[in-house]
């Protein structure tokens, strides 16, 4: 019975020793994710004329008949 | 030679700790607006020869892009592309600008000199990776001089972007997994958003680096770029339109997932229309690059030549890796194993409890700490793998010598 114990503390210690070692590894690298993005350059909040949730699928269609000219929105 | 020192003739060159020309040989400081034109050395005034002529191909291909002049300084041959704006020679490190390539290659309206000079940016770089001890020592044992200030081109727009998008996400797990659509449609207002404008940056690497303060921006005078590589704006308008697009809706995208439940799966229309509120504005940007092969692999760390920041992914030396791997791994593995002899003891001696399924959430608790551990090294192998770019690195390598 303690094999059987001994297998998954290695198997948890390994992962935690993988954890640990990545971090450190990690902690030179920096992707910058933090760049520019909406907040940045954004000068007003998005003004939404079509806000729906939870719609079908099928609702495509109509929507791009409705909304999609985007050039003529008024 | 580009600018000479009006007091003795020396080249001068943009310290960007200075924020100023500056003379070497006589230490002389002046303001870029101070130079007068007589005391600009025009390349242009040599004969121009193409690259092909100079070096006898037939084939213009690659060669034809390339033109050669003489260095006014040493007499060295220098080999320019068809969008370099400035360089250095080879042969007596000269700083040397090709005036008129500036003039009539779509003049920049503004500039940003740089801010973080070079040896700041060494520090900044040297800070970051020297007290990791899983980067390779020949990464760690870089030579200044490989380090490249390289001007960018970009526009900068203000807009209003308009756009219709029908979002599909999934929610839930396992048996409670579903398909949610949303429709989001509508407009916003963008200002002095900077769009990348080089074909042989084209990859997204510079993007990272932002933002930029652009409070910064100056009025362009070439003198800001001696000292320092540039290229010109190349792209067509058209390839601009579609790389300012692109952009516009990776950002708007970004906003309005947040206001959609569950994780993004896809987005299944989208018509932009873009109205600009003002014409681009061209300008330059600065950036501190240092590119370097690791198993043959190319990688690159850029660092904002404005405020410092540094983007990087960084190789590892896998032989220290595994072996601190092993270590941390039985370290934490004995006690964990002795904890869960002890858990299962005494749940064998108890009377009521179920050994069964004491082993069995043990068991799930090892394959998760396992799987964990496994997918945080692989998001670090993915995100090294994004520097990896070897149009970033043809960009700059040539300039490297």
């Amino acid at each position: 019975m303690w094999i059987i114990w001994l297998i998954i503390g290695l198997a948890a210690g390994f992962g935690c020793g993988l954890f640990i070692v990545a971090g450190k590894v990690q902690k030179s690298n920096d992707l910058g994710n933090s760049a520019g993005g909406f907040n940045d350059y954004a000068s007003t909040d998005i003004y939404y004329v079509c806000k729906e949730d939870h719609v079908s699928r099928s609702s495509l269609d109509k929507y791009i008949k409705t909304y999609g000219d985007t050039k003529n929105w008024r | 030679m580009a600018s000479k020192c009006p007091n003795c003739a020396g080249p001068l060159r943009f310290a960007p700790d200075q924020g100023a020309l500056f003379c070497d040989k006589c230490g002389g400081i002046f303001n870029p607006e101070d130079i007068e034109v007589e005391h600009r050395d025009l390349l242009e005034d040599q004969e121009i020869v193409s690259g092909s002529e100079a070096y006898g191909f037939t084939d213009e291909g690659e060669m034809g892009d390339f033109n050669v002049y003489t260095c006014n300084n040493c007499g060295g041959e220098i080999v320019i592309n068809s969008t370099e704006a400035s360089t250095f020679c080879i042969y007596c490190g000269s700083p040397s600008i090709v005036f008129s390539r500036v003039s009539k290659f779509r003049k920049p309206k503004f500039i940003m000199p740089f801010k973080v000079s070079k040896q700041e940016a060494e520090s900044i770089i040297r800070n970051r990776i020297s007290p990791n001890k899983y980067i390779p020592n020949e990464i760690k044992n870089f030579h200044v001089d490989s380090i490249r200030g390289i001007y960018i081109p970009y526009q900068v727009i203000d807009v209003e972007y308009r756009d219709a998008l029908f979002i599909q996400t999934t929610v839930g797990s396992g048996k409670h997994r579903r398909t949610v659509y949303y429709k989001r449609a509508g407009k916003c207002m963008f200002k002095d958003l900077p769009v990348e404008s080089s074909s042989k940056l084209n990859d997204g690497s510079s993007v990272r680096l932002e933002p930029y303060d652009l409070r910064d921006l100056v009025p362009f005078d070439e003198d800001y770029l001696t000292g320092f590589y540039s290229d010109m704006c190349d792209l067509s308008r058209e390839q601009l339109d579609a790389t300012i697009k692109k952009r516009l809706f990776r950002i708007f995208l970004d906003e309005v997932k947040k206001t959609c439940r569950g994780s993004y799966r896809t987005n299944h229309y989208t018509r932009p229309y873009i109205i600009h509120q003002k014409a681009p504005e061209y300008a330059m940007l600065p950036v501190w690059f240092l590119t370097f092969f690791y198993e043959n692999k190319p990688h690159t760390i850029l660092v904002n030549g404005q405020t410092g920041k540094v983007v990087c992914g960084l190789p590892y030396n896998e032989k220290k890796v595994t072996r601190d791997v092993i270590i941390y791994g039985l370290l934490c593995s004995l006690p964990l194993a002795f904890i869960c002899e002890l858990i299962g003891y005494g749940a064998m001696t108890s009377k009521d409890s179920d050994i069964g399924n004491l082993i069995f959430y043990a068991i799930i608790f090892a394959v998760c700490m396992f799987v964990g551990g496994a997918g945080k090294f692989k998001k670090l192998q993915n995100s090294i793998e994004k520097t990896q770019s070897s149009a970033t690195f043809g960009f700059v390598k040539k300039r490297q010598g």
